[in-house]
């Protein structure tokens, strides 16, 4: 008995070291090659929908949101102050009680950091793969590593943007692109109960609008009570 | 933990630097802050080979490590030679953190 459970251990032991090595390995070549894509979050792809405008009248129970030059109409159930707040300057909050469950902010387009020409220079590969900040999200949202293999996308710049889904999709369970009449807009839900989470969003839209280009908008929606995806809902089929 | 202004002046300065957002230092509290410390380790792993900053050293970056470590040194690099911090690795972290953020600025 004594020998099964020693040469048990041994087995296991060797196994291990195998193991650490292999992870050894696998982290000293990453300094040459970084575009190995082991995780699921790589192979992460939005799903495409298209969203039809409602013609949603106004009435008592309904309410119009402005916000940085677009609007949406929404229904009043959803928060306790619906004028929302811009305390800061930087971002409009909509909130229950004391949280702020909706948050509104615009982007300035800036070329993912790319629009500098002493970064451009830096980092050719990557500023390269994109012309805008919307063909940003639009690569990372739907490219994964299977189509490197294809001649149209096979290059070191699209590579850096599936290496990137390795930063932006760790706590997301699913992908979404709208595309509207006048705007894209792309979605990530987060999975939850993340462990270390310090964020209470349960989702997120950046919505690229004909109307307000090359700018755009971030919409974040922290937990509710009630269902987020009728929230996001109204403004997606009411967005102007 | 609330942080005192010498330590939210350090997350405004951080989050300008990475974001050119600007924020006031009182919108800064904790839950914020851990988020931003988050970000940076963010930036800091996808740039390991760069050794751009130091890496944390626990098993999860916190605030200390942020208004100590990271900050000595991503101040350096975020004022004298902002080319050295991958902008392939801050974009994703970015777009990853901002929204969460901006909704913690708010008061979450």
């Amino acid at each position: 008995m004594k020998k099964i459970f020693f040469i048990l251990a041994l087995i296991l032991s060797v196994t291990n070291a195998f193991a650490d090595n292999q992870n050894y390995e696998g982290f000293k070549n990453y300094r040459y090659n970084p575009f190995q894509f082991p995780y699921p979050e790589y192979y992460l792809k939005a799903e495409v929908i298209e969203i039809k405008s409602l013609e949603t009248k106004l009435d008592e129970t309904r309410t119009i949101i402005d916000f940085y030059g677009l609007s949406a109409i929404i229904s009043k159930k959803w928060f306790d102050n619906m004028s929302g707040e811009n305390k800061s300057g930087r971002a409009l909050c909509y909130r229950i009680g004391k949280s702020c469950k909706l948050v509104i902010y615009e982007n300035k387009e800036d070329l993912r950091g790319c629009i500098a020409q002493e970064v451009r220079n830096a980092e050719r590969d990557f500023c390269s793969a994109f012309s805008s900040s919307q063909e940003y999200y639009d690569k990372v949202w739907l490219l994964t590593p299977d189509d490197l293999r294809k001649v149209e996308y096979a290059s070191v710049g699209n590579s850096w943007l599936i290496h990137n889904k390795g930063i932006l999709f760790t706590d997301v369970k699913l992908l979404y692109k709208y595309q509207g009449m006048n705007f894209v807009a792309y979605r990530r839900d987060y999975k939850d109960g993340t462990p270390g989470e310090k964020s209470n969003l349960k989702t997120e839209l950046t919505v690229f609008h004909q109307k307000i280009a090359p700018n755009y908008i971030s919409i974040g929606i922290g937990d509710t009570d009630d269902n987020y995806e009728e929230l996001l809902n109204e403004i997606l089929t009411t967005l102007e | 933990m609330a942080l005192s202004y010498e330590e939210q002046l350090k997350c405004v300065e951080i989050w300008n630097g990475l974001t050119g957002e600007y924020s006031s230092p009182d919108q800064w509290n904790d839950n914020a802050a851990n988020l931003l410390a988050e970000m940076v380790a963010k930036i800091n792993h996808c740039s390991v080979s760069m050794h751009l900053v130091p890496r944390p050293t626990g098993s999860r970056p916190g605030l200390f490590w942020l208004l100590t470590e990271a900050y000595g040194a991503l101040k350096r690099y975020l004022t004298t030679d902002n080319s050295r911090i991958y902008v392939a690795c801050r974009s994703a972290a970015v777009v990853s953190y901002k929204t969460k953020i901006t909704e913690a600025l708010q008061g979450g």
